[in-house]
Formats: C-alpha cells, structure tokens, sequence
C-alpha cells in the first residue's frame, strides 16, 4: 500500500520541542512502528533488514530514511523475510548489533532460522519485531507470534504504548546481549500505525566487529545442538525470573475484581476502568507469564479477566487444562470476549459487564467502500487480456498470490481464485496441473515471485508442467508503498529464463489499452499451450510512474533559469 | 480539556495530513496526542479513517471509544456517515459536499447530504470549490480542517503553523495555498453555521455561501465577521480542567502567597482552552541561562519580568525589560531587573522569559482587558473591555456600558456576555467598525476567552470551603492581538476566602408578615403615645380584627380595648405577627422567648441601635445565634423583619406599623390598595415617596432595615409573586452576603412574570478599594455590576429619586395599557412645550420617536381643527401646539384624534392651565366637563398610555391632584415627561 510517506518524513523533523514550565523536553511524534526504529538506532545498530509487509513496513522504512548516506548503519530491503532473519543473525554473528522486522505471517517464512537462531544464540544483540494483525486490517490471517516466540522460548516484549516500543525495544537489544538470546518484541497493528509523542533516551554507539572464539555454537550438529538446547533449556528459569522482575510487568492489587491485560489491551482497560479501585490489574507486557505475579492476582482475587489481543496466550497457560480452583478465569478462551477480531474500549465494556456509552444510531445502509484496483493500473489491463483470452467457458483455474493484484479478486474482475501465502500461486497451480486440471493460470507480482516464487518455477520449468504463469512485473512492492525491488524488466526475464524456462513459451508483453488485442492474442495462444509458459506483464506502477514525473519536475524547477 | 476526533475519507483525500496539522497544533500547546492511522490500501479509493485524540491529561486508547468522539471530520459526504456512532451527543459532523463517486451503488449525494444536516451540529461545504479558489484543487482536506478549526478550542493560528511546518518542504506557494485553503473553509464554516442559527436550511445556506465570490470569503474583505466559535457548551469546567487549575491556587497557597504568578494566570487560562498564551519560561533565582533556555523563543528578542509576589504594576517599577535574545544578554540583564526589583520588593522569586509578541499594534482599542473577581453582594462577576494602563481612566470617561462589560459570572452565559461585550467601544475597534481600524480579532476567540473566564469564575470565585483557596481575583490586561486570536501580555490573579452563603430564610411564612390573621404587639405603652401605642392605635384604624390582637404585657386591664397577656408564651393563639416595639435594651428577655414558644410565626423588630450603639452588640450577636439556631428547627423557626425599620404599611394586610402622625402622612385608610408595592431599606426614603405620590395607595410599603434576617430579595420575590401586584419600587443601600446576586434572581422571575420593579441603588462612592487592588474591582465595582445586572435582569434602574418617583407612578398607572412601540403623539397648548418634548426624544437610556401622524388622522385633526375654528392657526401635525386659543372640548377632541392614530403608541397630553380658554382652576375642575374630567375619561378609555403634563405652580396643584387621584399619571414638566415615558416605554418593548 502506498501510504503518505512524504507527510510523514516532513514532519519528522528531529526534536520537536515540547515546553512546560521553564523545562524543555525532547520529544517526538511517532507511530509505534517508527518508535521501534528510532529505539534500534539509538540502541547502536549496525544493520537493519526485512521485507515490506503491512503493519511493520514503517519500522525499516523510519531507519533507513533516519541513516541514509549513514555509513555506520545498513539498511537494505531483503528479498524475504528469511533472508532478512539470516542477515541479522549473520550481522548478530560478527558481534554487531542487529534489528530484523517484519509482519506475522513473515515470521512463518522466517520460522526456520528463528527457531535455530534460539539455540545457536545471537552474539550481538538480535531484535526481532513483528507486527501482528488482529483484525485482520490487511493480512491473511490473525495469528499471534508470541506463540512462535514461546515455541522458540526466546524472551519476549509487548509494548502497549509507543513510549513502551521505544523503552522495550531499547531494552530487548541489552537483553539479546546479555542472555546470548535473539530476542522478540511483538506489536500489533493499532499500535504500530497509531503516533504519540515519545521520549527518547541517549542513543549508544554501534559495537565493533567482534568475531566469537567457538564457532561451534553455530554449527547445528546434533552433538553442537543437544549441548545448546541444554543452555536453551537451562537459560528459562534465568528469563522466567527476568521477567517476574520487569518493570514491564507490573501488579496493582486493589479490589476483588482481578484483570490481567497484555499489551495494547492495558490501554483499552485504562480506558474503561480509569483508576476505579474495585480492578486490581496485572500488566503484562514482558515474557515468558510472570507466574508469581500471577499468582498473587490470583489469591487477591476471585474472578479473573484476561485481555490479550490476538491469541488466548495468557489465558491458555494460566487456566492450563483444569483452570484454578475457586477462581474463574475468564477471557477469549472461555467465550468471555470474541476470538477474532481486534480488542477495542467496547470490548473491554462487555467483558466487564459493563454498559457501552450512549452512541448515535450507526448508518447501516451505506453501500461499502472497498478498496480497489488504481485508475490506470497496468494490472487492470493484463487481467482484462489475460480473463477474455481464457474464456468464462473453460471453467480456468486462477491462482493468484499477494500483492495489489489481489484486488482482481472483486468485481468487475473476478480474476483471482486464490491467495495463501507468498509465492504460493505458482506451486499451487503446479499441483493441479499435476491433477490434471486445465486451463491453469496464476498471477504473481514481480516481488512475490523473487520472494517466495522462483522455488516453485523451478519445479515447473522442470517438468514443463501444463500451466501459464503471468509476472506481473510494475517494478516495485505496490502493495506496501512502493519499495524497490532486486530485478525487473530484463532482469527478470533473464532470472526466468536462468529458472530453466524455454525461451519460446516465455513471452513479455506491454499492459496497456492499445495493445489489448495483441496482448489476448498472445495469452490465448500461451494458455492453449499444453506446457509450462511464463507471460511477464512488464509496465510500471501508476503510483511508481507519477512520483517519478512529480519528483522530474520539480528537479526541473529547482534549475537555474 | 479533551478533543477526540476521527478523521475520515476517501484513500488520496488527504486524511493524514489533516491529522498531523492538528495533532502538531495540540503538540504545541503541550496537549497529550493519541493518532491513529488507518494504513491498509490507502490509495486505492478505500474508505480511509484516522483517529486523533488529544487532551490535557494522559490519553490511553489509540482508538476513540464509540460514542465519545466530539468529531467527525470528512473530506467526502458518505464517509462522515459511515462513523456516526462514534459521535457523543454533542458531536459536530464536518464534511465536504462532494462526493467521490466509484462504487456502483453510491445514490444521490443531495439524499447523503440531508442525513447529514439532519444532526443539529454538522457543517457542510463546497471544499473542491474553495480549494480550488485557494489555489489548489488538491486542498479540499484543508478547507475541511479550516471549517473543523471552528470547534477546535484551539488558536487557530496553532494549526497555521503546523500547516507552514507540513508544506515547508514544499515552498512557500504551496504553503500560502494550503493556509488560504484553511481560512477559507474557517470563514465559510462561520458563515454556514450563523446561516445555520438565523434558522435557514441548509442547503439555501450552501447555495447563499456558493454565491458569495470566494476572494470575499477572505479576511480582510468579509464584512461581517462570522462567529468563529460555535461551540454551544455550557461554561463548566471538566474535573480535569478544576483539578488542574485547583493545583495551581493551592501551589501558590502553598508557597505562602496571595498573588498568582503571571505563568500561573496563564496556565491558568490555557489550560481550558481560552487562549495560547506567549512561549514563556519561569527563571527561579542563580539559574544559569544558556543557549538551551532560550532555545524555545523565536525573534531577536525577549521580554524579561520580574516575579514578585509584592510588584503588581511591573511596568511602573521599570520590571519590564526587553533583551536581545542571546544568553549573555538575557544574563545581564536579568541581573540588573533583579537588582532594580530588589528596591521594591522584600521577595524576588525570579524572572519570567516570555516570547516578544508581534501583535496589531497598541493604541487606543488595540489591547483587551478581561477579568473575574469575587464579590461580597454579587458573587463571580465578569468584566471586559479596552484594556493597556488606561483600562481605568477610560472606563471612567466614557459613558456606562461602553467602556466594559460586566455581569455575573454565575448568571450569564459568555453568549449573553459576548452579546453585552459588542455594544462596547471595544468591541467596535476590535471587530473594525470604526473608522480607521480593521478587525483584529475574531468573534469566535473572544467568546471562547469569556467561556474560559466565566468558567473559572463559576468554580474558583466562590466559597470552595475547604476544598482549597478561593480566587479573588483574575485578570489579564491586555490581551494583545496576533493574527485575530487573542495573546496575554500580562496577568495577574489573587487569592482570597469568597463569601459563605447564608442559610435560606422560611421565606414560605412571609405571608403571615403580609397579611397576618394575628397579631401581638410588644411595647405598648400604657402612660404616653410611644410608638408601640401609635402602632397599636394604627392597626385598630386599619380595621384589623381585635379578637386576634394583643399586646404583651403583664397587666390585666386592656389597653385601648386591646386586652394583654403577660407572655408571649402564654398567648392563647399562635399568631402570625409579633411587633416588637420596645426599644433594643429590653429585647434580650424576649429573644429566646420568641423562639421557643413557638407561638410566633414572624416578627417585625421595628427599633433602631441594635449593633450600633455601644452596648446593644451583644443583643445583636445573640439574636443572630438564635435565629440561626432555630433554622435547624423543622419548621425553621419565625422570620424576622428589621431591625431598625418602620415594619409595613400593609394596606392589604389591614394593618400599619408606620409611626408616623396622621396629619403627617395622611394615610388615606379608606383608599382601597394598588396593584403597587415598595420596598426600602430606608424608613425615611418610603415615607418621603408615599408623600410626594400620595394618592400611589401601595398595596404594601415594607421598611426592612438592616435585614439581620429577611432580606431585601426575600421581600421582592414573596411581593413579587402576590396576584395583587403590578408593579414593586425597591430602594437599597447595600446587600446582604451574596443576596445581590440573590436579589438579581428575583428580579428575573418576578420581571418574567410581566410585572415591573423600579430600582434605586444608593452608595455610589465605593470605600475600600485599596492600592493593589486589580483592574476588576476598579472597573466593575459592587456599585456598576449592580446596576448592570439588575437592569439586564429586568428592572427599570433609576438614576435619581425624582425618576424613582415618576416610574413608580408611569409603572402603576400604566401597567393595563398596552405598549406597541415607542411613537409618541405630543399634544400641547403652548409652543415651548412641543418644541422641547421633540428636543427630549434621545437620552441615554431611552429613545422614542414622535411620528409623522397617519394620513386618516391628519385629515381627521384637520377635521377637527376647523370644526373649532383652529385650522387658521394650528397645523396639524405631531408634536401638535393647539396654542392657547383652544377650549376644553377642542382639546379633547385633538386628543382623541391622536389616540385614534395607529402610528401612535403612546400621548402625551401637556396644557399650560393659564389660558382663559380652559377651565382648570379649583372651583373649576369640579364641573363634568372640564379639561380635568375629560383627560380622566380619555384616559380610562384609552388601551394605550396617556400621560397628562401640567406645567404651573401651587395654585393648579388641585389640578394635578384631581387627576392623579383618578390613577393618571401626571407629570409638571413636558421635557421631564418625555424622558421618563420614553424610559418606561423602553423597558416595554425590549
């Protein structure tokens, strides 16, 4: 998605001054994502690395504006999120520091070296951030990385407001160092995309390179492993304890009426309660569950709510399979509060039997606005080519992936048939090919193909499958605001062609009105085509297109007369 | 404070960048910001909404909880739809008419348009059209904020900077665009929302807006300046708000001083929203000054003020310095302020930085002064007006009223304050309506100022008890101006102890005071006609029942038939009224007496000297006990009335207190009572009145003296709510605790049931005000805010006893007759008459017309005139001069043709008696059909008021009585009878 980046960098002009009372205090206005940026530069980060994907594209984006022509602190896009997380775990090797960042489902592409990581242990500090998407605001799914950071049993923050983003993630980059541990600061989308101001703390300066003696612990040999998981194991009492510590966490026991709120869901209690003294509240935003603290709740109390927004995580482990006798513990996952969807002030008023404030009737019948495909989107033309060139009466199988052209999902196309994750659009389509189906094409943007879909073309080209891939190639993530990507244009044509793709089934046409019948001819033949055929739909970005004449221009004004 | 607002739109509108210029505004002024964006697909024509909240205490939730938003701001119509249910009931809905229309199934944008103006407070605008005159169609989400900026209690100038900050990166052009943008949707909003209250609808207000060439819409050609704010809040303040400005008094209570600290006045101010007041920061002593302090100041300069509790007016001790922004400067120079202050003052706490504040020039007008104080009578009150180091002088030159504002800050609403604020001179200059001078401030600030005024007044000028230190006072003087928007340049602001209020009276029983079914005197003389046995004597000539009067006395024998009883207790009734006549040294034994018999329901204490002659204070103190004592009674126990008072002439009653001989006073027994009542705190002064208008019969004269008990706006609401009162004259010296304002309450109620009060208010030279006393007290003293607000209250306010009287008698002769207007038909026999009635039709608090008569009455005066053979001398005209050759019927009938008149609404028929052709002296006035009858008759068929004038000495007083006495009003002077019938028709019809 393109969001408005240029507003958002003019204003954050450094130290905006905020002045009470004869003290001046420095201060900045930033969205959560921004503060976890700001908090890794300050921490003294060597390198910063991810791939684009709302709610945490602002983090990387923040940083490589802050330091560029920096030539302490590197900040490069990766072509995915595991290449990303491999990065910073080499940066974090050679004893510099290092943040990675990415949304949730990034953190499944990612899974493989985030798990190992934990045992191999970080040298440097290595922060991972991943933005959660409760609410499911633009992502696939809802699903909850502190589940991936349990599973990996790294410690873990969750800020509740952009102060905490900063102090947590200052403080996860001292943690990684000293437990030897990557370490996982998790934020959800309301919290990266909402600004307030933020204190900043003095900034340190970027570690040396300081290779370790024993390369060994990095080495996954079982003989290397069964030793590390060992320290892995022995280390959690160590974070257990880190964590009944945190000032993070913190236990305010007043009335009967015990709540325990994770992250963001603090503010919406704070909201709700005030300072009404019948809640004693436990606060949770630094992991593994402080269990001491939560028993103390527990005894203060005789009813017990849990809010946490995402998964029942808190909940799952403090019920266990039997819960606590004589306390109800209630929370998403005894019904209490809905599964899915974000946590808001409302629902913390049905959770606590309280009464929702008067509100205006809401206006029901408006007709929705959904978002949509960019007036003069080159996509729109070669899904216009590509469905009259396939014919509803074939009954074709469309696979698509994610990116903007997802969007062709909904009328008046209708053009996309499934999106899972990225890249998944070309395997997909491999195995039905593989079931016989026909015709089978699948849509894929030039991004998501080096991220996730060359893997899946390989196997394809292999076999000649009986499929045709369109690379939707407008040479930049459009989805997310426009990065830069590593190849377009003939630079993909020769990835492709290096991917084992014969040279006459591999065809590049021009999306755009005039060559519409052109452009169906060819995809007609490439579809009728019984073998693997890749069709690159090569026009730039509308987005892309008009930022570059804007920016033409006023290059041009700025010359002297 | 707290604003929550959510942002909406179409992706591309815009909607972040609205957001930002607000929040960096809110940053600004130090508010706490929450701003939450809405990513997504936001370019892609997707609904796209921000939440913004900000507020002056720590904000939690990202999101604005449904129902609490204050705001819906749209840059597309749908879309403000699309969040109503966030919107609390008193929630504005701001948004831009034109639609984005790419969804198949939008419908018509007039039917999204009528929902909108549905909600009562929503403005609607033509943003494409009013960017585009800015210079940008891309501006639309700018004239939306400027429209927003109207219920953002914010200096609007606020949020033009952080539009100048945003664009900075885009060059000047694009920065002016986008601030015309916003002060075009401002203006248009004001506009749109006054069209909005004038009762049109809201689309022929959009059509007269599209109407109006947008270059007319920008400040500087725009006539008529719309009102900026229309916030229709009440002036209370949030807890939040008390609570911090409550920290503020108690931390200067705290240090041990009455005097609040300049920055304390304006955090005070500030912090609900009033006004943004200059950078400034607190040196306190031996602070090092760097680079870093004055970092927060822009300019080349700085202003440097001393901090004393003792310096009030800093710039007559030279505390005021202006500096080079530069720290060595600042350094040295706050060195020598301090050495200077040190001459003055015992206690230095330090120097003030304050920002160097370009405003729209000084002079005369250019400065505003605003201040709140506390009084002892009247409670909270408000003043504004011209401010600088002439506020006094001025307020002292000009005429009342035009000088400063003032009302009670309890009663009046900062409309109705802003409302009595545009009839100043100051307000004139302001809004540049006088010559010469552009409006430097827009209406919508100086509302919002007085909100913040009355607000705090409301909370902090009275009695918190022990909730803290009350305030005395507050003001700031001047207010300067910058960019329209107000900016104090200095403040101050005093602590004190408010008023207590006192208990409520049983006022429920002043009906047995009125007309009691019983009485007991005490102090009844046996030997000599003291004046317990005059008032004994009055009340038998008054008709008064005897089997329920008595005298307390321990003797067997009656007194003048009245039979005695030794005790109050042992009366054998419970009476209504006891009158205690004996003088003050014998009172002690009755006081507990009166009380816990129970035999008493109200008590007139008619002698003098209690608490004033040496002796009787302890008498006084512990009357005081026991009245108070017995308020904790169930029933509250008896009222009392007096001390040193004449008690009641209570025609109505059948009874008389007045001690006054006969053939003194003739009291004219069997005159049946007027619809008229008089309260006085004087004895004398009612005496004198019931002389001069001895035929005015009040139902009720009530001499309440030094009101140890019922109060003077106890007496007018019981008199005011009688069936049998038309009108009520109140003369008073001073006010009782917080009964002033209590008393302006009454006159309210009572005026709103259509009856009319007179007022006259003694003790103009106020004592007591001290050197350091603010600018509030020395221009809205206990004397003007009383005149002030009892007239807005409803009271013909009078400057002299004469017009006292004369009102008294136009109020109770006139009541009946209906007022239409204030065109006055004059009628006279002699051409100085004409002449100077026409000379009397402006003073300076009345007006009044005389017209042009009618053509119908023209012809029929013509008519008339030669039916009586005047036509060759007499033309026939209003004012009209009969001249002396005109007899008793041709008078009348000139007179009648002039009550005929629809044009007219009232006449005022004047005769000099002298002429041969009007019979008119006493042996004459007897016959039917003299002038005197006829008037009589004229007057009694008249619906309209007739006043008779009849300019001669002693020898027509029988004239004059004569008609009188029939209930006409009648006056001695023409002039004089123009002025006070053009005050009671004024009072009339407004």
């Amino acid at each position: 998605m393109l969001r408005s980046k240029s507003v958002s960098r003019a204003v954050l002009g450094p130290g905006q001054d905020v002045h009470e009372h004869g003290s001046v205090n420095m201060s900045e206005l930033l969205l959560g994502d921004e503060a976890v940026g700001l908090a890794a530069i300050d921490a003294g980060i060597s390198g910063a690395f991810s791939y684009p994907g709302t709610p945490a594209t602002e983090i990387f984006e923040f940083i490589e504006a802050r330091t560029r022509g920096s030539d302490t602190i590197v900040a490069k896009w990766s072509p995915n999120e595991k290449v990303a997380y491999e990065e910073a775990l080499g940066m974090s090797y050679a004893g510099r520091r290092s943040l990675v960042s990415m949304k949730h489902v990034g953190l499944n592409v990612a899974a493989d070296p985030f798990m190992n990581s934990a045992i191999t242990g970080a040298h440097g500090a290595l922060v991972l951030v991943v933005a959660d998407d409760p609410g499911m605001h633009s992502s696939q799914n809802e699903q909850d990385s502190r589940i991936y950071g349990d599973f990996a049993s790294v410690p873990m923050f969750e800020p509740s407001n952009q102060q905490e983003a900063y102090n947590m993630t200052r403080e996860a980059f001292e943690l990684s160092e000293s437990l030897g541990l990557p370490v996982l600061t998790r934020l959800v989308t309301r919290l990266a995309h909402s600004r307030a101001q933020v204190q900043t703390a003095a900034p340190c300066e970027p570690k040396e390179v300081n290779k370790p003696l024993d390369y060994r612990d990095w080495t996954l040999l079982p003989v290397n492993a069964r030793r590390r998981y060992r320290r892995l194991i022995a280390l959690q009492s160590k974070l257990r304890e880190h964590s009944e510590q945190s000032s993070f966490n913190q236990l305010e026991l007043k009335g009967p009426k015990g709540i325990i709120a994770s992250g963001i869901a603090n503010n919406y209690v704070r909201e709700v309660i005030g300072h009404d003294s019948t809640y004693s509240l436990l606060k949770i935003g630094a992991y593994p569950v402080p269990t001491r603290l939560v028993r103390d709740l527990i005894n203060h109390c005789e009813d017990i709510v849990i809010f946490e927004d995402g998964f029942p995580y808190i909940e799952t482990q403090v019920n266990g399979l039997f819960g606590v006798p004589g306390t109800a513990i209630r929370g998403k996952r005894s019904g209490l509060i809905p599964m899915d969807g974000e946590l808001s002030a409302e629902r913390i008023r049905a959770g606590l039997g309280m009464q929702q404030l008067e509100s205006l009737e809401p206006a029901t019948d408006l007709p929705g606005r959904p978002p949509r495909l960019c007036d003069g989107c080159p996509h729109c033309d070669t899904f216009k080519a590509m469905l009259e060139a396939v014919g509803q009466d074939t009954s074709p199988t469309l696979f698509s992936d994610i990116g903007c052209y997802t969007l062709g999902a909904l009328p008046p196309y209708n053009a996309v048939h499934s999106c899972v994750d990225m890249g998944s659009s070309i395997s997909m389509a491999l195995g039905a090919a593989k079931a016989g189906v026909h015709p089978i094409v699948c849509t894929i943007g030039d991004s998501t193909f080096i991220h996730s879909g060359m893997t899946g073309l390989i196997g394809a080209a292999c076999e000649d499958a009986n499929m045709t891939v369109i690379i939707l190639d407008n040479a930049t993530v459009g989805m997310t605001g426009g990065q830069d990507i590593f190849v377009t244009g003939e630079d993909l044509v020769r990835v492709v062609k290096g991917l084992g793709v014969k040279e006459e089934h591999l065809v590049v046409i021009n999306p755009v009105p005039k060559q519409h019948e052109k452009n169906t001819e060819l995809f007609r033949r490439e579809i009728n085509h019984r073998g693997l055929s890749v069709i690159i739909a090569c026009r730039p970005c509308i987005q892309v297109t008009r930022k570059i004449a804007q920016e033409k221009s006023k290059a041009e004004n700025r010359k002297p007369k | 404070m707290k604003l929550d607002i959510i942002l909406a739109g179409v992706g591309g509108q815009g909607i972040l960048t609205t957001a930002q210029a607000i929040t960096l505004a809110a940053i600004r002024r130090g508010l706490h910001v929450k701003q939450s964006e809405v990513h997504g697909m936001s370019q892609r024509g997707g609904a796209v909404q921000a939440h913004l909240r900000m507020a002056d205490h720590e904000l939690y939730s990202d999101l604005v909880p449904v129902g609490a938003a204050d705001m819906i701001l749209a840059v597309e119509p749908m879309e403000a739809l699309r969040y109503v249910q966030y919107l609390n009931d008193k929630g504005v809905l701001i948004a831009s008419t034109v639609p984005v229309v790419n969804i198949p199934d939008y419908g018509r944008v007039e039917q999204v348009l009528e929902r909108i103006a549905q909600y009562p407070r929503h403005v609607l605008l033509d943003a494409d059209r009013l960017a585009a005159a800015a210079g940008s169609s891309r501006a639309t989400n700018m004239v939306v904020l400027g429209a927003a900026s109207v219920f953002i209690e914010m200096d609007p100038a606020d949020i033009e900077a952080a539009i100048e900050k945003m664009f900075a990166r885009k060059g000047k052009k694009i920065i002016d665009i986008n601030q015309q943008a916003f002060s075009l949707g401002r203006y248009a909003a004001g506009i749109y929302r006054e069209g909005l209250l004038r009762g049109a609808d809201s689309r022929s207000v959009r059509q007269w807006i599209g109407s109006i060439p947008p270059e007319q819409l920008s400040r500087e050609q725009l006539p008529e300046h719309p009102t900026a704010n229309v916030f229709e809040q009440d002036c209370d303040l949030s807890l939040s708000e008390a609570e911090a400005v409550s920290q503020i008094l108690k931390g200067a209570e705290k240090d041990r001083r009455i005097q609040l600290y300049e920055h304390e006045v304006y955090r005070c101010v500030e912090l609900i929203g009033a006004i943004s007041a200059p950078q400034h920061v607190f040196i306190p002593p031996n602070m090092q000054i760097t680079a870093d302090t004055l970092a927060p100041f822009a300019g080349d300069q700085v202003v440097l003020k001393i901090v004393s509790p003792d310096i009030v007016h800093k710039t007559d001790v030279g505390a005021v310095v202006f500096a080079r922004n530069e720290p060595n400067t600042v350094a040295r120079e706050i060195q020598a302020l301090v050495d200077r202050a040190d001459k003055h003052s015992d206690r230095v706490d330090g120097v003030l930085i304050v920002e160097f504040v370009e405003h729209s020039g000084q002079g005369f007008g250019k400065e505003l002064f605003v201040g709140i104080r506390s009084t002892r009578e009247f409670g909270p009150v408000i003043a504004a007006g011209l401010g600088g180091i002439n506020t006094e002088y001025l307020s002292q030159k000009l005429k009342p009223g035009l000088a400063v504002a003032k009302a009670l800050a309890t009663d009046t609403t900062a409309e109705e304050f802003f409302e009595l604020f545009q009839k100043t001179a100051a307000y004139e200059i302001i809004a540049g309506r006088a010559r010469g001078h552009n409006r430097i401030a827009a209406d919508g600030e100086l509302l919002r100022c007085f909100r913040a005024f009355i607000a705090i007044a409301r909370r902090f000028c009275v009695d918190r008890g022990i909730e803290g230190p009350d305030l005395r006072e507050l003001e700031v003087n001047p207010f300067a101006f910058r960019r329209q928007a107000m900016v104090p340049l200095d403040g101050r602001g005093q602590l004190g102890t408010a008023t207590h209020l006192p208990v409520d009276r049983p006022i429920s029983k002043i009906g047995s005071l009125l007309e009691p079914q019983s009485i007991a005197v005490l102090g009844v003389s046996t030997k000599r006609e003291n004046f317990g046995r005059i008032i004994l004597n009055n009340i038998q000539d008054c008709g008064f029942p005897e089997e329920h009067l008595y005298i307390i006395k321990d003797q067997k024998a009656p007194i003048d038939g009245v039979q005695c009883v030794p005790k109050i207790s042992v009366l054998p009734e419970k009476i209504d009224l006891l009158i205690m006549a004996a003088p003050a040294v014998n009172m002690p034994e009755f006081i507990n007496e009166i009380v816990d018999s129970e035999k008493v329901t109200s008590v007139i204490i008619i002698p003098g000297g209690l608490g004033e002659k040496e002796g009787t204070e302890d008498i006084q103190v512990r009357l005081r006990e026991v009245i108070a004592a017995s308020r904790q009674r169930p029933d509250g126990g008896p009222i009392f009335l007096g001390p040193n008072c004449m008690g009641l002439h209570a025609r109505a009653g059948r009874y008389d207190t007045f001690f006054i001989q006969d053939k003194k006073l003739d009291p004219r027994r069997d005159a049946p009572p007027r619809r008229v009542a008089l309260i006085s705190q004087s004895g004398a002064f009612i005496i004198t009145r019931m002389s001069n208008l001895e035929t005015l019969d009040p139902a009720f004269a009530i001499s309440i003296g030094n009101q140890i008990d019922l109060t003077v706006s106890d007496l007018l609401r019981a008199t005011g709510d009688r069936d049998d009162i038309d009108a009520i004259g109140v003369y008073v010296e001073g006010f009782n605790d917080l009964d002033g304002i209590a008393f302006v309450r009454a006159v309210q109620e009572v005026a709103a049931s259509g009856k009319t009060i007179v007022f006259y208010k003694a003790g103009r030279t106020e004592a007591g005000r001290s050197a350091t006393a603010g600018h509030t007290a020395s221009i809205a003293g206990d004397y003007d805010i009383c005149q002030t607000a009892v007239a807005t209250a409803g009271a013909i306010v009078t400057d002299t006893f004469k017009e006292f009287e004369q009102l008294m008698e136009l109020a109770t002769a006139l009541h009946g007759k209906k007022v239409g207007g204030r065109r006055v038909g004059a009628i006279s026999n002699a051409g100085y008459e004409t002449v100077g009635m026409a000379d009397a039709i402006l003073g300076p608090r009345y007006h009044v017309e005389i017209p042009d008569l009618s053509k119908a009455a023209t012809a029929d005066l013509s008519e008339t005139l030669t039916k009586h053979k005047l036509h060759t001398l007499v033309n026939a005209r209003n004012p009209l001069d009969v001249t002396p050759m005109a007899d008793d019927q041709a008078y009348e009938d000139c007179v009648r043709v002039f009550m005929q008149d629809d044009g007219l609404d009232a006449i005022v028929a004047s005769f000099v008696p002298l002429t041969p052709e009007m019979r008119t002296t006493s042996d004459e006035i007897g016959d039917t059909d003299s002038i005197a009858h006829r008037l009589m008759t004229l007057f009694r068929e008249s619906p309209k008021p007739l006043v008779v004038v009849i300019d001669s000495g002693p020898t027509y007083e029988a004239l004059a009585r004569k008609i009188r006495a029939a209930g006409v009003p009648v006056f001695r002077s023409s002039d004089q009878a123009i002025r006070s019938l053009g005050r009671y028709l004024c009072y009339r019809t407004e």
